[in-house]
C-alpha cells in the first residue's frame, strides 16, 4: 500500500495505514473487536452491579473508557509508536492536551464559580 | 416568503449607514463596471478566482484583509471623533444603539476578517517557498478556506445595509445576546459571518500544518526550517486546538436563539457563564495564533536586514513551540471578576506572567540578532524596530493585568482597551506591514516605494502613541470600554488627543495607499530583476519574483541552515551557479472554481439563516453539496507543464543570477570563500549548524500523497475531536441542570444503549474489514463489508432517532432544561456525524462500483475508514459519560 521509499532512512506512514506485525490483516480487526466487546461489557456490568463499591464506580468506568479508546486507536486505527509514524502520535498527543484543558479547565473553573457564587435560588429571592 | 426580511430592513431613516451603503455600492459597481469594460473578467475568472495556486491564494487573502482593515478603521475613526465631542450635554453624533453596533463590529472585523485573512495571506504565501516545495498540501482546499472567509466577509457587510449588526461587543455575551435581550438579526448576522469564515481558517490551518510536517523539500529537517515556518507552524496548531471550540459555542447559542435550547439562557438551567469560558478558550490563543506568525515575520527580517544569521535559532523555536501550549492555557484572565475563587485566580494569573517569558526570550534574540550586524533601515526594519519599542511597554501593561487584584480595578476600563490595542497593533499589525513590504517584491516583482513606506510607518507610530497612550490615564480614572458618552469633561482633553492620534493614523493609512499607486506606476523603476531584492538568506529568494506557477524548476536539495545562503554563498566563490539540473515536467493542480461555488451557495444559506428565509436555506445547501459531490467525482486534477517550458523559464533566471555574479565586490567574495571553509571568524556570523542529524539520515522531500492526506485527515480528526470535547464539558457542567424536568435516570435506557454500542462497534469491524479487502483489491468483499458498515450505523441511527423521538414525546425534548439541550446536542452531533458517514460510504461504494480502486479512491477510503473508527471512540465516551454516569450515579 505505501508507495514510499523505505530505503535511505526517513520514512513516513499515513494514519491507519497498518504496519507489519502481528495485528496486521484480520486477526488484528478480531482481536480488538473482541477486547472491545470485553471492555464494553465490563462497562456496562460495572454500572449495573451492585456487588461494587458505589463511590469508585464513576473513576472504574473512565479507566474502561480510556482504555477501551487505546484499544480503538491501536487495533483499528493502528496508531502505534512505531517510528514512521511519530508525526500521528504527536499529533495525537497534541490533541490530548487540548481536550483535558477543555473538559478539566471546564469543569473546574465552573465548579469553581459555582462554589462561590450565591445560589441561583437566593439572587431570586433578593430580586423579589 | 422572505421570512423576517421586509423593506424595513433598508435603515431609510439613518442618513449615516444610507450614504454609506449608497457610496459603497457605487465603488462596487464602478469597479465591476470598469472590469467589464476593460474584457478583464476572463483573465480574473481564469488566473484568480479559480485559481488553487497557494501565491494567489494568499494574495487574495491580504487583498481581502486589506479591503476589510479600511471597513474597520473607518469605525474606529467613527468612534474616535464621536467620543472626542460627546460630552456633557453634547450627545455626539452617533445614538446609543448605532455607536453599539459600530464597535461590535468593529472588534469582529478587525479580528475575523484583517487581521484573520492578513496572517493566513502571509503564511499560504510564503510557507511553500520557504520550505521549498510547490505548493500547500491540499490546494484546493485552499482555496474552498479562502472563498469561505470571503464569504464571512461578505455577509458581516451585508448586515451594514440591510437589518442591523449585533450590538452586544464582539464576543456577544450571553445573555445579552439571547432571543430575550437580542430579537433583531444582528447577533444573527454575527453567528453566521464568524461561523462561516471560521471554517475557512480551521481549514486553512489543516492544510498548513499538514504542509509544514509533511511537505517540505528534501534536506529541509526541522531544524533548518525559516523561524517564520516555526511560528507558522505553531499558530497554526493553536488555530487547529481552539476554532473547533468556538465552532462549538457559537453552534450552541445558535440553537439557544433558533431552536429555543437552554445552554446560555437566564431560564431552563442554562449557564452564561459557560459561554464566557468557552469563548474566551479561544479567544485568548486567538491572540497568539495572529501574533505569532508576526513574531516569524520579524526574525526573518531582522535577520536579512542585519544580514546576519538569527541569533538563537533554537531558542526561538522552544519560545514560539512554548508560547503555542501555554497560550491554550491562560482563558480565566479575561473574567478574573466573574467570581472564581483565589486559587483558580492564581493559577490562571500566574500561567498568564510566565508566557511573558518566552516572549521575552524572542524580544533579546531579536536585539542581539542586530547586535554586531550591519543594520539596514529599510522599511520592514523600521516596523520591526516600532514593534520592539512599542511592544515591550504593551506587554508590560499585559502582566499588570495579569494581577487578579488590579485586573478587578481597570477591569473592561479603557485602560484594557488601549492594553490590547498596544499588543496587537505593535505585535501583529506592524509585523503584517513588515511582511507586506518584505514579500511584496516578490509577489509581484517590484518593490514598494520607499518615501511613502517610511512616512506611512511614522504616521502609523506616532498616532498609535498619540490614540492609546490618553486612554491608559482615563482607564485608570474610570472611563470604562464601550462608553458612547461620559459625564466627566476632564476626559475631553485625553479624548481629543486619541481622536487625533486617530487621525494622524488615517493619515498613514493614506501615505499606504498612495504608496501602493506611486509603486505601480513607477513599478518598472521599482523592478525586482534578480528576485532577492533584500540580500535574502531563506529559499523563497532563490527563485524569481514573481515566482513561477511551480515555484521551483527543480526541488531545491537543501545542504545547512539557512538553505538560500549557503547556495548564494558558493555561487558568489565561485562566481557562478551550480550546475544546471537535469529539468523534468512539473504536474501542478488544475483551477477549480468548486470554492467560489461553494462560499456562492454557502453565503445564500447564512444570508437565508439570519432572515428565517428557509427555502432559501433548503435550497442552498443542497446546490452546494452537490457541486462538492461532483468535484469528489472528478479524476482529471492536475496537467503537466513540459519539461522544455520548465527548462526555459529556468534557463532565463541563471541568465540573470549569473549576469549579477558579475557586480559582486571582491570583498564579499572572500566573505564567501571563509563561510564555504567554515572559517568564519566574527563570531556574529556563525549560525545554528542545522546539521544532518546522522550521516544517511536526512529528509527525503515531499511525502508521498497517501502519507499527506491521511495525515490531514487525521489532524481534521483531532479538530473534530476537540469540538466534541467542548461538547461534552458542557455536558459536564449543564448535566445536573434540570430545571425541575425529568433527570437522566428517569431517561436513559441501558438496553438500548448497549444493542446501540453493539451496533456501532460491530460496524467498525466490518468497515476494517472493508479496508483490508479493499487494499487486496477484492472489490466483492469490499463492497459486501461497506455495505454491512452501512446496514449497521444506519440500524444504530434509527434506534437512537426512536430514542429521541420517545424522549420528546414525553415532554423531554430539548429546550425543556439546560440539561437535555447538552444532552441532545453532544448526542444528536455524534449522530449527525455517523448519518454524514453514511453519505460518504454510499459515495464510496458506488466510486468502486464505477472506478475500482484507483490510488485516489484508495486515499478516500483511508479517510473514511480512519473517520468511521473515530466516531467509535466518541461513541465510547458518550456512552460511558452520558448514560453509564447518568443511570448509575
Amino acid at each position: 500500500m505505501t508507495d514510499h521509499p523505505t530505503h535511505a532512512g526517513h520514512t513516513d506512514a499515513a494514519p491507519g495505514e497498518e504496519q507489519d506485525s502481528f495485528l496486521s490483516g484480520s486477526a488484528g480487526y478480531i482481536i480488538g473487536l473482541l477486547l472491545a466487546l470485553a471492555l464494553t461489557a465490563t462497562s456496562f456490568w460495572a454500572a449495573e452491579s451492585g456487588a461494587l463499591w458505589r463511590p469508585g464506580v464513576p473513576i472504574g468506568l473512565c479507566v474502561l473508557a480510556v482504555a477501551q479508546m487505546g484499544i480503538h486507536l491501536v487495533f483499528f486505527l493502528h496508531i502505534t509508536t512505531a517510528p514512521d509514524s511519530t508525526n500521528n502520535v504527536l499529533a495525537l498527543a497534541f490533541g490530548i492536551i487540548i481536550v483535558m484543558l477543555v473538559v478539566v479547565g471546564s469543569i473546574w473553573i465552573m465548579d469553581n464559580l459555582n462554589a462561590n457564587m450565591m445560589p441561583m435560588e437566593q439572587v431570586m429571592g433578593m430580586q423579589s | 416568503m422572505l421570512g423576517k426580511l421586509t423593506w424595513s430592513a433598508i435603515p431609510f431613516a439613518e442618513p449615516l449607514p444610507l450614504i454609506t451603503s449608497a457610496v459603497v455600492l457605487a465603488v462596487i459597481g464602478g469597479v465591476l463596471a470598469w472590469i467589464t469594460a476593460k474584457g478583464h473578467w476572463g483573465y480574473l475568472w481564469r488566473e484568480w478566482i479559480t485559481s488553487v495556486d497557494h501565491k494567489r491564494v494568499g494574495i487574495m487573502y491580504f487583498l481581502l484583509g486589506l479591503i476589510m482593515l479600511l471597513r474597520g478603521f473607518s469605525d474606529a475613526l467613527l468612534m474616535r471623533t464621536h467620543l472626542a465631542m460627546a460630552t456633557g450635554v453634547n450627545q455626539g453624533y452617533l445614538p446609543p444603539e448605532h455607536f453599539n453596533q459600530i464597535f461590535s463590529a468593529h472588534g469582529t472585523i478587525m479580528i475575523f476578517f484583517v487581521a484573520m485573512p492578513l496572517v493566513m495571506g502571509l503564511m499560504n504565501f510564503v510557507l511553500p517557498l520557504q520550505l521549498g516545495v510547490r505548493d500547500v498540501a491540499f490546494p484546493t482546499m485552499n482555496s474552498i478556506s479562502f472563498w469561505l472567509t470571503a464569504s464571512g466577509a461578505l455577509l458581516i457587510n451585508v448586515s451594514l445595509f440591510i437589518g442591523e449588526f449585533a450590538r452586544t461587543g464582539w464576543l456577544a455575551y450571553p445573555p445579552l445576546s439571547e432571543l430575550q435581550f437580542s430579537p433583531g438579526v444582528g447577533v444573527d448576522y454575527y453567528l453566521w459571518s464568524v461561523q462561516i469564515s471560521g471554517v475557512g481558517t480551521l481549514l486553512s490551518a489543516v492544510n498548513l500544518v499538514t504542509t509544514i510536517l509533511k511537505m517540505r523539500a528534501p534536506g529541509m529537517s526541522y531544524t533548518r526550517m525559516p523561524v517564520f515556518c516555526w511560528t507558522a507552524l505553531a499558530s497554526n496548531l493553536v488555530i487547529l486546538a481552539i476554532f473547533p471550540i468556538l465552532t462549538a459555542c457559537l453552534a450552541m447559542l445558535t440553537l439557544d436563539r433558533y431552536l429555543g435550547f437552554h445552554f446560555f439562557t437566564t431560564d431552563g438551567g442554562g449557564s452564561a457563564m459557560m459561554f464566557v469560558n468557552l469563548i474566551w478558550m479561544w479567544g485568548h490563543p486567538e491572540v497568539y495564533a495572529l501574533a505569532l506568525p508576526a513574531y516569524g515575520v520579524y526574525s526573518e527580517v531582522v535577520s536579512t536586514f542585519s544580514s546576519k544569521p538569527l541569533f538563537g535559532y533554537r531558542s526561538m523555536v522552544s519560545a514560539s513551540m512554548a508560547i503555542c501550549v501555554l497560550s491554550c492555557m491562560v482563558w480565566l484572565h479575561h473574567f478574573f471578576t466573574m467570581g472564581a475563587g483565589a486559587d483558580v485566580n492564581a493559577f490562571f494569573g500566574i500561567a498568564t506572567m510566565i508566557i511573558a517569558v518566552p516572549t521575552g526570550v524572542k524580544l533579546f534574540n531579536w536585539l542581539f540578532t542586530m547586535y554586531g550586524g550591519r543594520v539596514r533601515f529599510e522599511v520592514p526594519m523600521l516596523w520591526t524596530l516600532g514593534f520592539m519599542i512599542t511592544f515591550v511597554t504593551g506587554g508590560l501593561t499585559g502582566v499588570l493585568l495579569a494581577v487578579p487584584p488590579v485586573d478587578f480595578i481597570v477591569h473592561n476600563s479603557q485602560f484594557l482597551v488601549a492594553h490590547f490595542h498596544h499588543v496587537i497593533i505593535s505585535g501583529v499589525v506592524f509585523g503584517l506591514f513588515a511582511g507586506y513590504t518584505y514579500w511584496f517584491p516578490k509577489a509581484f516583482g517590484f518593490r514598494l516605494h520607499d518615501g511613502w513606506g517610511k512616512a506611512a510607518f511614522w504616521c502609523w507610530f506616532f498616532g498609535f502613541y498619540l490614540a492609546w497612550m490618553p486612554m491608559y490615564v482615563i482607564g485608570m480614572q474610570g472611563a470604562t470600554r464601550r462608553m458612547q458618552h461620559y459625564n466627566d469633561p476632564s476626559w475631553q482633553p485625553y479624548e481629543i488627543v486619541a481622536a487625533c492620534g486617530a487621525l494622524l493614523i488615517l493619515c498613514g493609512v493614506l501615505c499606504q495607499a498612495t504608496q501602493l499607486i506611486v509603486s505601480i506606476r513607477n513599478r518598472d523603476k521599482l523592478r525586482d530583476v534578480t528576485g532577492d531584492p533584500w540580500d535574502g538568506r531563506s529559499l523563497e529568494w532563490s527563485t524569481t519574483s514573481p515566482p513561477p506557477a511551480f515555484n521551483f524548476a527543480v526541488l531545491p536539495d537543501v545542504r545547512g541552515e539557512e538553505a538560500y545562503w549557503g547556495v548564494k554563498q558558493r555561487a558568489i566563490a565561485q562566481l557562478q551557479l551550480d550546475e544546471a539540473p537535469a529539468y523534468q515536467p512539473i504536474e501542478l493542480p488544475r483551477a477549480t472554481p468548486i470554492g467560489v461555488i461553494t462560499a456562492f451557495f454557502v453565503s445564500f444559506a447564512g444570508f437565508g439563516m439570519v432572515w428565517h428565509i428557509w427555502w432559501l436555506v433548503a435550497a442552498s445547501v443542497a446546490a452546494g453539496f452537490v457541486a462538492l459531490a461532483t468535484f469528489g467525482w472528478r479524476r482529471e486534477d492536475e496537467f503537466e507543464i513540459p519539461a522544455a517550458e520548465v527548462a526555459r523559464l529556468d534557463q532565463d533566471r541563471r541568465a540573470i543570477r549569473t549576469g549579477a555574479l558579475a557586480d559582486v565586490a571582491p570583498d564579499r567574495q572572500e566573505a564567501a570563500h571563509a563561510a564555504l571553509a567554515l572559517e568564519v571568524t566574527d563570531p556574529h556570523q556563525l549560525g545554528h549548524a542545522g546539521a544532518d542529524t546522522k550521516p544517511g539520515v536526512r529528509d527525503n522531500g515531499p511525502a508521498s500523497k497517501t502519507v499527506v492526506a491521511g495525515f490531514g485527515f487525521w489532524v481534521f480528526l483531532l479538530t473534530d475531536i476537540v469540538m466534541f470535547s467542548a461538547l461534552f464539558a458542557t455536558y459536564a457542567v449543564l448535566a445536573n441542570a434540570t430545571d425541575g424536568g425529568p433527570t437522566s435516570k428517569m431517561l436513559f435506557s441501558r438496553t438500548t444503549v448497549g444493542i446501540e454500542t453493539v451496533c456501532l462497534l460491530f460496524s467498525t469491524f466490518t468497515c476494517g474489514l472493508a479496508f483490508l479487502a479493499a487494499k487486496r483489491r477484492n472489490v466483492g468483499v469490499t463492497q459486501l463489508m461497506l455495505a454491512l458498515t452501512g446496514v449497521l450505523g444506519a440500524a444504530f441511527l434509527s434506534i437512537e432517532l426512536r430514542e429521541f423521538a420517545s424522549m420528546i414525546a414525553q415532554g423531554a425534548g430539548p429546550s425543556r432544561s439546560a440539561f437535555l439541550s447538552a444532552f441532545f446536542t453532544l448526542v444528536g452531533c455524534h449522530g449527525i456525524h455517523v448519518a454524514a458517514g453514511l453519505v460518504w460510504l454510499v459515495s464510496l461504494a458506488a466510486q468502486i462500483a464505477t472506478r475500482g480502486f484507483e490510488p485516489k479512491v484508495q486515499r478516500k477510503l483511508l479517510c473514511f475508514s480512519l473517520f468511521w473508527h473515530a466516531l467509535d471512540i466518541v461513541w465510547v465516551a458518550v456512552f460511558t459519560i452520558v448514560y453509564l454516569f447518568g443511570t448509575s450515579l
